[in-house]
């Protein structure tokens, strides 16, 4: 289900006039009108999410790890690879956390998100940064256009049980006709002391979540500029003061470890036309800082540890069409990794290089992509490691109504400095985990003045080697790491997304999407796990949204249901973990007064007040009600 | 959504059980499994005559462990459990496993002090404690009656001589390890004196070296060794250069193991107390050994492998040679802990064994035909051959369930592995189903040999007679006697299957003592009253009234003349009433245990 499929009907029309700027329309379009997995920003905010993990919970071939409440670490999983393989960017920047290897979605902000796109495999966006090409799977966080929006302020605040408040702040303004700039200034803050439910034998417990309160304060300012050339910059600082609760352990609920993390980053894409060739460059500066606490710990090692991380980055991509149906892109980015730490010996710090070469091919109803990448990485005292990939798309349009596509992709993620480094639970004979990935798919397309419907159905057969497991043995912060071995994953995803016009006035548009997977161990035939499904992968999942939106009042509901997992790769009963099923309910109604437009929103989440953990021992919330009231001054 | 629906419908996944194989001659043990940190899943692994309870704390408590249980003993007939992360130390009754109290280990925010590790002293338990404290344990209260603060993250303890050694591995402040065992006084509990050792000293026992102590070192730089601490002059007389990874003690040293995590393979050694290290391999290579436990009485050697960590663990067995004795899969996650439930320690400290020893075979098993012949009670199931009745009624009787002897003559014979030495009081305990009103009296006889044998003399003795009885097969069933009687063995609506043993072929043959009736009609009562006699059968009077006693000083030749017999292996019991009372049919004597006395 890649974006790949969309293109298809943009791309052979507009083939026969193949000129950059026809290429970059439909490089443009590609990127309004996504395929499948693509949640547009009238979409998010229907449903008030509270913040990225949400809206890709209900998304196909998407898992995210979520530790419950507001200010529980969130992770995503794409088809049952681990969370390093999905490479994170913001407005095509890729982003990165040397350290962990993956990124919390806790840190990105949702109220300035225009659009996610997720590409999985191959994507087919020609300008791509070198180690997004490289990726198993692209996150992309688009934030709101600027340039192209009308000035505006915004002014929301949400008000919700657990003293949950999230007010936010945005203005949106334009300097001259070429500039423009964007500033945002959100809080979200919660006492977290929902109830959950523990089972013990034959016993069933309420209790009141402890140490869950969370304060996260997110600033950004963005500026684009157009002109000769094409710019948009960003400033970013995130910081969060939060509790830890521990797994809920019998007999001992009780936790007083504190996180607090900062994280600034400054970034800027410049796009510029030069000749033929359509180039971008890139730059980003990261500064990251967590500081972990634990009052109650019973010797130094566990009571503190602080993070510091530095981390700069520069790339470019660019592309050309050297004849009619061929289009060629080049790419290359570096990065120097800095983290500082007590727990991590050596202040480790890494030279990391990435290029990329890729060919896009159309011929009548037929287009083929071919990329190679290669990875150079250099830990300060190890040797310099290669690493290549290469990945290949064809997708076959016989009908406008109908797209078929085969994808191919190997790829690998470094084991990060926490895998290599971390005092006594790193291991430095890490190999960098191996993915290959083999998807086929069809998507069928229809529509008319009344109904747009789209309905796709993917089988891929993934294959992981060195896998690198982490099993909990401090905290939820901190894992110790082993090379597994071998995983075959064979998945199928449906997913229909559907939109139906009754008036004008009234809408109606509905996501729904299954995904069934078999994930099993295949290490070692001697082995107690051996054709085991991995853990925490569920065999089934589905989930969907509908929204319902007339011209003064919106509905919406949104699904996400989990068959059962096992916590660990041993399949025994012991192990199992029930499914579960969260729904909730939005309401909104909106209309305007002469000077500001403005929202009423009640939203209930999880209606059915269904008692579950997504991470064992880790209790999401039950319901909860939440009211907002949104102003826009234009 | 009818495709999702369609589609919820294929969750294919099904929960993979591995059945736990045990072998038959398994000794009967209770594995502590810590499971893994913060998963909840600590668990108590059972097996007692083969019978294998999984988690058996919850299946008797119908609550678990807890989380992260570290370790385990056994004293005064109750087993003591400290769960680390959930802060309780749990004591449960041996025999039962029910709960006879959860003490909290915790300081007053809830923050778990992290109970480690346990020793058993003079009517006291002690616990360290992760918090740098020991703990004294009431085992009258099962409460906390005094603390002392040791040194930093104790994670040994053993007591001896009055004292209690902690060792402090400082192992939380790591690379800043303890280097120190503390020594306290049991009965004042106050420190006396700290004896350095080494870096991040743990597991600690006293053995037939003296008090080992695992110096674990620095997992870096510092290879392990093994102190050992001189009870008297309280400081280190001797280490031994082994980098082990764990250790026990042995009958005549220890036992011990490295563990190499890069090689990932073991090497295991015995020393003795001369100091002597000699190379020990097991015919089969555990993956990964976790724990250890000695059998005091045969030199067995039993070695926890905890696999990969995260799969369900097993336990094998080898004799002192190396030889594998048998492997019990599937004990659960991570087992830390193995009590021998057949040697347990009592309040002197002294070895207190199971109360009664068990019949290692069945060698003889003749009922007389009878009411439950050929149904459970007789050992026997469809197809079943002499040999599988056999193996069934060593079961029944080591499980305690009922076996019927049929009618007169029917007979039952054991043979004990050790000789049932003659003793002051009674030496044997046969159990039968008598209760008042209700007396079905069988004779116990004894042989040193199986062949000769010796009855054990009864009450009714002067009213005995000799006997004997032929039973055939047909329908009906018929009998003729040495008295010159003859009859038929009649079915009741009751029971319709056979009366006859089906696995003894169509004539058998019985010869001893005919006692009288016991049974009567009542016509008052309407119904049949058992006067039992006084003393000396089985299934006679019930347990309580000392019905289930019975002594070799009561031996008899064949003549009725006491017999000296120093010792027995073998012990019968038949049916010795011959009567039929109604609709109640034969007597029948039934037992349910024939057991020596451990003296």
């Amino acid at each position: 289900m890649t974006p790949l499929l969309a293109i298809i009907l943009f791309t052979t029309q507009a083939v026969d006039t193949v000129h950059i700027d026809e290429v970059t329309k439909v490089a443009q379009s590609h990127q309004r009108r996504h395929a499948g997995i693509s949640v547009d920003s009238a979409f998010m905010h229907t449903a008030n999410f509270q913040n990225i993990s949400d809206v890709l919970k209900l998304q196909p071939s998407v898992a995210v790890k979520d530790y419950g409440g507001m200010g529980g670490m969130k992770t995503i999983s794409v088809r049952s690879f681990g969370s390093q393989h999905t490479q994170i960017s913001i407005d095509g920047i890729p982003q990165a956390n040397a350290q962990t290897g993956t990124l919390d979605l806790g840190i990105f902000p949702i109220n300035t998100t225009k659009e996610l796109n997720l590409s999985i495999v191959n994507s087919n966006e020609m300008l791509l940064p070198a180690r997004s090409v490289a990726a198993a799977s692209l996150l992309n966080i688009q934030s709101a256009d600027i340039i192209n929006n009308d000035d505006y302020a915004t002014a929301f605040c949400e008000v919700g049980q657990f003293r949950t408040y999230r007010p936010y702040i945005v203005v949106n303004k334009h300097i001259n006709s070429n500039n423009a700039v964007f500033a945002s200034a959100s809080l979200d803050k919660t006492e977290g002391d929902y109830d959950f439910e523990l089972t013990n034998g034959t016993s069933r417990t309420s209790h009141k979540r402890q140490n869950g309160d969370s304060r996260q304060l997110r600033l950004q300012v963005d500026y684009e500029h157009v002109g000769a050339a094409k710019t948009k910059s960003k400033i970013y600082y995130y910081d969060a003061e939060r509790g830890l609760p521990r797994a809920t352990t019998y007999y001992n609920l009780i936790s007083h470890e504190r996180l607090a993390d900062r994280n600034f980053i400054a970034q800027t894409s410049v796009g510029k036309q030069l000749n033929v060739v359509m180039l971008r460059a890139f730059a980003r500066y990261n500064y990251s800082q967590e500081c972990y606490k634990n009052p109650d710990a019973l010797g130094s090692a566990l009571a503190e540890a602080k993070y510091t991380q530095n981390e700069t980055f520069a790339g470019f991509s660019a592309m050309f069409s050297p004849v009619n149906s061929l289009i060629i892109s080049a790419a290359a980015d570096l990065s120097n990794s800095k983290l500082n730490s007590e727990q991590v010996a050596g202040s480790p710090m890494r030279n990391h290089v990435t290029a990329a070469i890729r060919a896009k091919y159309v011929y009548n109803n037929l287009l083929a992509t071919v990329s190679l990448t290669e990875m150079a990485y250099h830990d300060k005292g190890a040797a310099t490691r290669n690493k290549l990939g290469h990945a290949a798309s064809v997708a076959y349009t016989p009908a406008r109504w109908l797209n078929l596509h085969a994808d191919y992709k190997k790829s690998e993620r470094l084991p990060s400095f926490n895998d290599l480094y971390y005092n006594s639970i790193g291991n430095r004979n890490l190999a960098s985990e191996k993915a290959s990935q083999f998807a086929l798919g069809t998507k069928i397309e229809h529509g008319n003045e009344r109904v747009m419907a789209s309905f796709s159905a993917d089988y891929y057969h993934n294959e992981i080697t060195d896998k690198i497991v982490a099993i909990p043995t401090k905290n939820i912060f901190v894992w110790s790491m082993m090379n597994v071995g071998k995983v075959k994953i064979d998945g199928l995803d449906l997913h229909l997304d559907a939109k139906y016009r009754f008036t004008d006035d009234i809408n109606l548009r509905i996501t729904a999407n299954s995904s069934y997977q078999h994930s099993v161990d295949v290490t070692d035939k001697q082995s107690d796990t051996y054709g085991h499904q991995v853990a925490y992968i569920p065999r089934i999942a589905y989930g969907g949204m509908a929204v319902a939106s007339m011209r003064w009042f919106s509905a919406s509901y949104t699904l996400q249901r989990q068959g059962k997992r096992y916590v660990l790769n041993q399949n025994s009963s012991e192990n199992r973990l029930e499914g579960f099923m969260d729904q909730s309910v939005s309401l909104s109604y909106t209309n305007k007064c002469k000077v500001v437009d403005y929202i009423f929103s009640l939203t209930c989440r999880n209606i059915a007040d269904e008692n579950y953990e997504v991470v064992k021992n880790f209790p999401m919330p039950g319901r909860s009600f939440a009211a907002s009231i949104k102003l826009t001054y234009k | 959504m009818i495709l999702v629906a369609a589609l919820w419908a294929c969750d294919d996944m099904e929960d993979k059980n591995q059945s736990t194989t045990s072998a038959t001659q398994a000794n009967d043990l209770i594995v502590l499994c810590e499971g893994l940190f913060n998963m909840n899943n600590s668990s108590l692994f059972a097996i007692s005559n083969s019978n294998v309870t999984n988690d058996s704390f919850e299946a008797v408590n119908g609550r678990k462990i807890g989380d992260t249980a570290n370790s385990m003993i056994v004293y005064g007939g109750k087993i003591y459990i400290a769960v680390d992360v959930s802060g309780t130390i749990e004591v449960v009754d041996r025999q039962t496993l029910k709960s006879l109290a959860q003490i909290e280990m915790k300081i007053t925010n809830g923050t778990s002090r992290e109970p480690r590790c346990l020793a058993s002293y003079d009517k006291y338990v002690y616990v360290c404690n992760y918090d740098g404290t020991l703990s004294r344990i009431d085992t009258a209260a099962l409460a906390i009656d005094a603390e002392v603060e040791v040194g930093r993250n104790p994670d040994g303890i053993c007591a001896a001589g009055g004292k209690i050694f902690v060792s402090n591995s400082g192992g939380l402040s790591a690379p800043n390890y303890d280097t120190s065992v503390s020594v306290v006084d049991a009965r004042s509990m106050t420190v006396q004196t700290i004896i350095e050792v080494g870096q991040n000293p743990g597991r600690m026992a006293l053995t037939p070296l003296g008090i080992v102590v695992l110096v674990r070192g620095d997992y870096e730089q510092v290879e392990p060794f093994l102190a050992i601490i001189d009870a008297e002059n309280l400081n280190v007389s001797r280490r031994i250069d082994l980098p082990a990874t764990n250790f026990c003690a042995t009958n005549d040293g220890i036992f011990c193991y490295t563990y190499s995590y890069v090689a990932k393979a073991a090497e295991y050694y015995t020393i003795s107390s001369n100091g002597a290290i000699e190379l020990w391999t097991p015919e089969i290579q555990p993956q990964t050994p976790y724990c250890l436990a000695f059998n005091a009485k045969n030199g067995d050697v039993l070695i926890a492998d905890a696999k990969d960590y995260t799969v369900s663990g097993d336990v094998h067995c080898f004799g002192a040679d190396g030889k594998h004795k048998y492997t019990i899969n599937n004990v659960g996650l991570n087992p830390n802990t193995i009590i021998i439930t057949q040697t347990a320690v009592n309040e002197n400290g002294n070895s207190e064994a199971d109360a009664f020893i068990q019949p290692a075979e069945v060698v003889c098993y003749t009922p007389a035909p009878g009411q439950f012949v050929n149904t459970v009670t007789s050992c026997y199931a469809d197809g079943y051959t002499y040999e599988d009745v056999l193996s069934e009624a060593l079961k029944r009787l080591r499980s305690g369930s009922p076996i019927t002897l049929g009618g007169w003559g029917g007979r039952i014979e054991v043979r004990f592995d050790e000789p049932i030495v003659r003793a002051e009081g009674a030496e044997l305990h046969i159990v039968g189903n008598a209760f008042a009103g209700s007396a079905e009296p069988g004779i116990v006889c004894v042989s040193k040999d199986g062949k000769e044998w010796f009855e054990l003399v009864g009450s009714a003795a002067e009213r005995a007679h000799n006997y004997s009885i032929t039973y055939k097969n047909g329908s009906p069933i018929t009998w003729t006697d040495s008295n010159g009687n003859f009859g038929t063995v009649e079915q009741n609506e009751y029971h319709t299957q056979p009366y006859f043993p089906l696995w003894l072929g169509d004539e058998l043959q019985f010869s001893g003592k005919l006692l009288p009736d016991v049974g009567a009609f009542d016509d008052a009562q309407k119904r049949w009253v058992f006067t039992p006699f006084e003393w000396g059968y089985v299934d006679n009077l019930s347990e309580a009234d000392g019905g289930a006693e019975f002594d070799l000083d009561n031996a008899i030749d064949a003549d009725g003349n006491h017999v000296d017999i120093d010792s027995v292996t073998y012990v019968a019991v038949y049916t010795a009433v011959m009567q039929t009372c109604g609709s109640l049919g034969e007597v029948s004597t039934e037992i349910t245990k024939i057991e020596a006395v451990r003296q």
